[in-house]
């Protein structure tokens, strides 16, 4: 081993450990304050003074349960993973084989949506949801948020249909399958790889979503990203109870990604390699 | 109820003195929140993919903890570890001598929040250009190096071709996504002090809540519409001229 690559060894060890550092020191301070109380808030280097479970029980079974917040949230991902599948399914399809004068405005058009401001849509969306009294239930921001997941999951799966060959439809179009059969027997099955992706990217987007639940609540829906900043008022910031609060919200979210992680590689991967932009 | 006023919003825009300096910060936060975290993500996927078996699993995932973690937390964290007396980021700059300070409460606070955010979001660019690397072909390669490629050019010439589209479409991704960025400004600084941190967002998301202006507040929501429509009028062009 000579000494160039010994130095170049040494010098990826050193990256490596300022990059897990850089990641873990606000993690591992919030763990830390996890398990004190207001009173025992270490400055700069120190260690908690008092170490306790307390604001553990607090935020599990005593008054600032986030338990609900979580029901709240999973049942709010599930809304928007169901508008979101519902509508980008088909309207992916049709921006990728349809060839009109405006195909391509169209599909450009689908990320201006995405660049809209969350205010933009939510005082249109909160004027009508108090019309039709929906504020307060889990549809009033699912559908707000569905207004930006939705181009962007045309948009992602627009690219797997796009390597899809045409031949596959046309072979069985001339077999004689109808439309709606060369859709779903020979189209959907191909599509898989890009569901997986947009299932996973909508769930993270939406399981910690936090300005629609804001503005389309007035506190009785609220999930945890609501909620876990509710801990942090105008006149004190509650560390302990909250710190523990999202070290309980994070595990939904841990126990999701190491089920479909896997799925969310193999989708990127056939979307990445080679695709056109 | 309504009324209408034509465009007298749009000219009372000109009482917000510190337009251009919103529309600036916006700018900046859209574009080195966006360029940043794509560098260094695929920096870190590049070392990481360099990695085996066992050690680049927990270091992968160790990495994108960031991600999973509630964006308001990650703010208020950060907002904890930048306070004045409490936060071990002046602890650790008093070790060089420097005056701790409340940091968010400075004009620099806007590139503080850019930090959160960078370390955020760094993890969701990390863990799409890793998986696109995890399929290359390590043959690929290899070839490449007995063909005598030094390690930049390998990655400009081999493998940087393959992930090119891959990239793009994370960037603009993230672009976009950080052009209406909120939560970390909201949670750390609500846009202060003065107008300091204060982007399109906030500021239309101020005069909803705080001012309870609902025409102001979309009329700065229109405003910051003008901003993708150019950049999806650039992509149009561009791929047209293909």
């Amino acid at each position: 081993m000579n000494i160039n690559s010994v130095l170049f060894w040494m010098s990826r060890v050193m990256v490596l450990l300022i990059l897990l550092s850089w990641t873990l020191i606000p993690l591992t301070w919030f763990f830390m304050m996890s398990f004190t109380t207001y009173g025992g808030l270490p400055r700069g280097f120190e260690l908690p003074r008092i170490i306790t479970l307390d604001s553990y029980k607090a935020v599990i079974f005593g008054e600032y349960s986030v338990l609900p917040g979580i029901r709240d949230s999973i049942l709010f991902a599930s809304a928007c993973i169901m508008l979101v599948f519902l509508g980008s399914l088909t309207t992916a399809y049709a921006s990728s084989r349809m060839r009109g004068r405006f195909t391509k405005i169209t599909n450009s058009f689908l990320l201006i949506i995405r660049g809209v401001p969350y205010v933009g849509i939510g005082i249109p969306y909160y004027l009508m949801f108090k019309d039709w009294q929906l504020l307060d239930t889990v549809w009033a921001p699912a559908f707000a948020l569905t207004t930006i997941a939705l181009p962007t999951a045309v948009w992602i799966l627009r690219q797997f249909i796009d390597q899809i060959p045409r031949e596959y439809e046309e072979q069985a179009e001339v077999d004689g399958a109808s439309f709606f059969n060369v859709y779903f027997r020979v189209v959907l099955p191909l599509m898989q790889p890009g569901l997986a992706t947009i299932f996973i990217l909508t769930f993270f987007t939406s399981y910690n979503h936090y300005v629609f639940n804001l503005m389309l609540s007035r506190g009785l829906f609220s999930p945890v990203a609501v909620k876990v900043a509710g801990f942090a008022t105008e006149l004190t910031v509650r560390w302990s109870e909250m710190a523990a609060a999202s070290v309980i919200a994070v595990i939904p979210m841990i126990l999701f990604f190491t089920f479909f992680g896997k799925y969310l590689v193999r989708g990127v991967a056939s979307l990445g390699v080679g695709v056109k932009g | 109820m309504w009324k209408f006023i034509g465009l007298s919003n749009y000219i009372s825009l000109n009482l917000e003195t510190d337009l251009t300096r919103i529309i600036w910060n916006t700018i900046v936060y859209a574009f080195v929140g966006s360029a940043v975290p794509l560098v260094l993500g695929m920096s870190i996927a590049l070392l990481v993919n360099s990695l085996k078996g066992l050690l680049q699993r927990i270091i992968s995932t160790i990495l994108i903890i960031p991600m999973l973690i509630l964006p308001v937390v990650g703010g208020i964290v950060w907002s904890f570890m930048l306070s004045e007396h409490y936060g071990w980021f002046n602890h650790f700059i008093s070790m060089f001598g420097f005056k701790p300070q409340a940091w968010l409460m400075t004009p620099y606070s806007l590139w503080f929040v850019i930090l959160t955010d960078i370390w955020g979001w760094t993890p969701w660019v990390f863990l799409i250009i890793f998986a696109g690397l995890q399929q290359l072909d390590p043959s690929i390669k290899d070839a490449a190096s007995i063909d005598g490629a030094s390690g930049f050019s390998r990655f400009r010439y081999v493998i940087f071709p393959m992930i090119r589209n891959l990239t793009l479409l994370v960037f603009i991704l993230k672009l976009v996504d950080t052009y209406k960025a909120f939560d970390y400004l909201w949670v750390m600084t609500e846009g202060g002090p003065g107008t300091y941190s204060t982007t399109l967002n906030i500021i239309a998301y101020k005069y909803l809540t705080i001012y309870r202006d609902v025409g102001m507040a979309s009329t700065f929501g229109v405003i910051s519409m003008v901003f993708p429509i150019l950049a999806s009028l650039t992509i149009l062009i561009i791929s047209r001229g293909r």
